[in-house]
């Protein structure tokens, strides 16, 4: 299973010790104002990482590190949902640090992930969740070619009311044929 | 002295025909045959009574029973045990179910409807629910139909999201929603937007 992917612009690779995950979780928690404040201990986080380096099928979610190509700087993380029992689909998510926001690279982390998830694992497709209401969120997910799927009514609670969780998708053959046009397109 | 409670059947939940109580290890090898044919069971291999048995002595979930994973008997008011439902909660007042009756049973929709209404009468009266969602396969038409006679709606309908006899097959939720939960969010916090989510910023 190949693990490390690299873009233009970034790159993913599974976290390593050196790397303080831990950290990384906290200083991307405060700056998320749709989503809450939802860390865990910091002894627990490190705790998780030392026993499964966040990569391991056992997570609901596994991690992988993005680092920046221009300055390598690691600026977030990718969040991929290996395959489970049964179940011919799988997540995605993205956490970049706000300093390195709008300029392409939670966008190029996704790809690469689900490049990663069709490459390694026979997944028909590859699925994202956001807030209904988090719209840089939902555009950052239309923009890879992913398309709305359907809301999970009051689900989340954010900024003080229930709100909609909204699922997108995309399947296998329509990342095919994106992937083939945009290399036409090179 | 014979006593005259049959404290086995006694349920959290009583319907027409059926009462939802916790597992006894007496239901264990007709569950695990429930389980089994469950088309929708997320386990990489069939349940089978020896295995379901070491689950259910499990040290740290006694009796498929703890905070976030419960597994409820669907048993007759007569007594036997017809089904099951199972029940996550990893957040307070949402829960994610999966549900089932024996696929033999003569007067399955009759036990099914009723299992629905009474597992939501159950949660209304005792957890304030916000959204129960059961998830199934989109084929699995029976049991959508019990649902929606429960008051549960279709809400999402993931296509090809799961292997299921061979084939992708597409998994459903059916959901109820507390009308508090929804007045919430649409009158008192309304978002520029959120109305569309096809759409971005």
């Amino acid at each position: 299973m190949l693990t490390s992917y690299t873009g233009e612009l970034v790159r993913i690779r599974p976290f390593a010790d050196s790397d303080e995950f831990a950290d990384l979780n906290v200083a991307l928690n405060p700056e998320d104002r749709f989503w809450g404040q939802s860390w865990w201990p910091l002894q627990r986080i490190r705790e998780g990482f030392d026993k499964h380096a966040m990569l391991d099928s056992e997570l609901w979610f596994s991690f992988l590190a993005i680092d920046r190509l221009d300055t390598a700087e690691l600026i977030g993380y990718e969040v991929v949902q290996l395959p489970r029992p049964g179940m011919i689909t799988a997540e995605i998510g993205t956490g970049i640090l706000r300093r390195h926001w709008h300029r392409g690279f939670g966008r190029e982390a996704k790809r690469l992930a689900i490049r990663l998830l069709f490459d390694n694992f026979p997944l028909a497709a590859i699925t994202a969740t956001t807030l209904a209401h988090h719209r840089r969120a939902v555009a950052g997910i239309l923009a890879i070619g992913m398309r709305y799927e359907g809301a999970i009514r009051c689900s989340a609670f954010s900024n003080g009311r229930w709100a909609h969780k909204a699922k997108y998708v995309i399947f296998r053959e329509e990342w095919e044929r994106l992937t083939a046009r945009t290399a036409e397109g090179h | 002295m014979e006593t005259a409670i049959e404290t086995t059947e006694r349920g959290f939940a009583t319907g027409r025909h059926v009462v939802l109580r916790p597992v006894l290890e007496t239901d264990l090898p007709e569950l695990a045959r429930l389980m089994a044919e469950n088309p929708y069971n997320h386990e990489q291999v069939p349940w089978t009574y020896h295995r379901l048995k070491k689950r259910f002595e499990d040290k740290e979930k006694p009796g498929l029973w703890d905070r976030e994973d419960k597994t409820y008997a669907v048993v007759r008011r007569r007594g036997g045990i017809a089904g099951y439902i199972t029940e996550n909660t990893s957040d307070n007042q949402m829960y994610w179910c999966t549900l089932h009756i024996g696929s033999g049973i003569s007067d399955r929709d009759a036990l099914g409807t009723d299992l629905a209404a009474a597992y939501l009468a159950y949660k209304e009266r005792w957890h304030h629910p916000r959204r129960i969602s059961f998830a199934l396969l989109l084929l699995e038409d029976q049991k959508a139909g019990w649902l929606t006679a429960a008051g549960f709606e279709q809400e999402l309908v993931f296509e090809r999201s799961y292997f299921h006899s061979g084939r992708a097959t597409s998994l459903a939720y059916y959901t109820w929603c507390a009308d508090w939960a929804l007045a919430m969010r649409a009158e008192r916090h309304p978002v520029p937007g959120e109305e569309d989510p096809r759409r971005g910023a």
